[in-house]
């Protein structure tokens, strides 16, 4: 069987390697891109059946890509989990866990990411 | 496998695109002060926390940060924001100041990180060879999970992403042209987010050991870097991981002082590749190193990471060899007879989830 493979967008390229080492040790094939533009060129280029995707991004935030990918009839099934480091309400930015709560993203996930919370969410979506 | 493997992470691969290895990004952090710190004295551990713990305590981030240690004594690069340097210079300064062991150097400066370098050697061959070829000369240089960052020159900063274009190739940005397009509209991240972290125990994804490894240290005369990059980049051909990278500019020529980790596992094969390194001098440090990283949330964005790191390993009686901060990570070298030591040091202080280890 082949693997499942899943794309993780973040401009943090540790933060992104960190995540995609968590999901190879699981198995999981994983892709790799740094901003909202180069998500995009990459789910054109190869399908993933996971997304995880940070909403604060230069060029394309998350919400935006999450949005797009959404309204688009070849891709709206694609399972997308969004990512902040704004856990907690912050007045004066728009990527909160409240925020992120409101958009089409089938989960969200608050960064420090906790490890069974994320295993809990790409086994149900993927499931 | 993606496009950044070994197979065929290789020349011209994208249409468009200038040739080169591909890469993710790259960043620079424009408007910065790098200081430079040499204490010819290699026994007192204090002197290391006692800076990190005044810059802490003063609120100054670090965004980069280097430590090393050998016989002769401690090597320090400290990068500040512009906005911090009067502080940061006045705080160094004083330090520099009690003893006449002390040699501070600082300059406008700023900091350069490529990534993902999947601790490739050729990553960092081809950046260094690329400076070389730009006649810049990094102050300090230093590799984090994911990114190789490099201090340099605010003036040269420019031609040094230019100088990117020719041996690395982006995705997303065919030309300079198109990498400073994309750098506009970066949201500034809220000083309220960053607080928001501030004052909670630091809390990281994981703490990664890379286990069992040689520490070579080099110093490479400053107008050595090409020949230094093509042995490097030898190594890559024999799929030779570089596990760590720290390098410092010391002393009036500007020499660079390089400590390199690779797997023990193919020391053989190293220990040949640097023999041609002729214009180098080499010490192989006799014992094994391992080597930790570590990233959370704005781990980049907070001060005081750097001072608790040697807090707990000062109380712990652990004396790091290196440590590198960059990008969001931090990362350093011990002993490997010290590394359960150091794991329970660094859990005590930070929230660490998960341990994981890697052996070669």
């Amino acid at each position: 069987m082949s693997k499942k493979y899943i794309l993780v967008v973040d401009d943090d390229p540790d933060l992104v390697e960190t995540v995609a080492m968590m999901l190879e040790s699981k198995g999981f094939e994983v892709g790799r891109a740094y901003d909202g533009v180069e998500g995009e060129e990459s789910i054109k280029q190869r399908r993933p059946d996971l997304i995880i995707l940070d909403v604060m991004m230069p060029r394309k935030d998350g919400y935006v890509l999450c949005a797009e990918l959404k309204a688009n009839e070849e891709t709206r099934d694609i399972p997308v989990v969004l990512l902040t480091a704004v856990g907690e309400a912050v007045p004066t930015t728009r990527y909160s866990h409240a925020d992120g709560m409101s958009t089409e993203a089938d989960d969200y996930i608050a960064k420090p990411i906790d490890t069974e919370t994320l295993w809990e969410i790409v086994n149900s979506l993927l499931s | 496998m993606d496009r950044l493997s070994r197979e065929n992470a290789g020349h011209g691969a994208e249409p468009g695109n200038t040739g080169g290895t591909c890469l993710g990004g790259f960043k620079i952090l424009w408007d910065c002060a790098h200081f430079s710190l040499f204490y010819e004295n290699a026994q007192d551990p204090e002197y290391v926390l006692d800076i990190c713990s005044t810059l802490s305590e003063s609120q100054l981030n670090l965004p980069f940060f280097t430590f090393g240690l050998d016989q002769r004594g401690q090597y320090l690069g400290i990068t500040v924001e512009s906005n911090a340097a009067p502080r940061a210079q006045e705080i160094l300064h004083n330090f520099s100041a009690q003893s006449d062991k002390a040699f501070l150097k600082a300059h406008k400066s700023s900091i350069l990180s490529i990534f993902p370098h999947r601790n490739r050697p050729e990553i960092a061959a081809s950046l260094l060879h690329a400076f070389s070829e730009s006649k810049i000369q990094p102050a300090a240089m230093a590799n984090s999970s994911a990114a190789i960052s490099a201090v340099i020159d605010r003036g040269l900063a420019p031609q040094a992403a230019q100088a990117l274009f020719g041996p690395f190739c982006f995705n997303t940005y065919r030309t300079p042209e198109d990498w400073k397009l994309a750098q506009k509209g970066k949201e500034k991240i809220y000083k309220e987010i960053i607080a928001s972290y501030q004052e909670k125990r630091p809390k990281v994804y994981s703490l990664n050991w890379d286990l069992d490894l040689d520490l070579f240290e080099v110093w490479s005369p400053s107008d050595g870097l090409g020949s230094f990059a093509e042995l490097i980049r030898r190594l890559d051909r024999a799929e030779v991981n570089l596990a760590f990278l720290v390098s410092f500019a010391v002393g009036v020529n500007q020499e660079h002082k390089f400590f390199l980790a690779f797997p023990h596992a193919k020391l053989d094969t190293v220990q040949e590749d640097l023999r041609h390194l002729t214009s180098c001098r080499i010490i192989l440090r006799p014992r094994t190193v391992s080597v930790f990283s570590m990233n959370g949330p704005h781990f980049g964005d907070r001060y005081g990471i750097a001072a608790l790191l040697f807090r707990c390993f000062y109380e712990a009686l652990i004396r790091p060899i290196a440590v590198g901060c960059t990008v969001a990570s931090i990362m350093g070298l011990v002993e490997s007879d010290r590394v359960k030591a150091a794991t329970e040091a660094i859990k005590a202080s930070f929230d660490v989830p998960a341990v994981m280890e890697k052996q070669h």
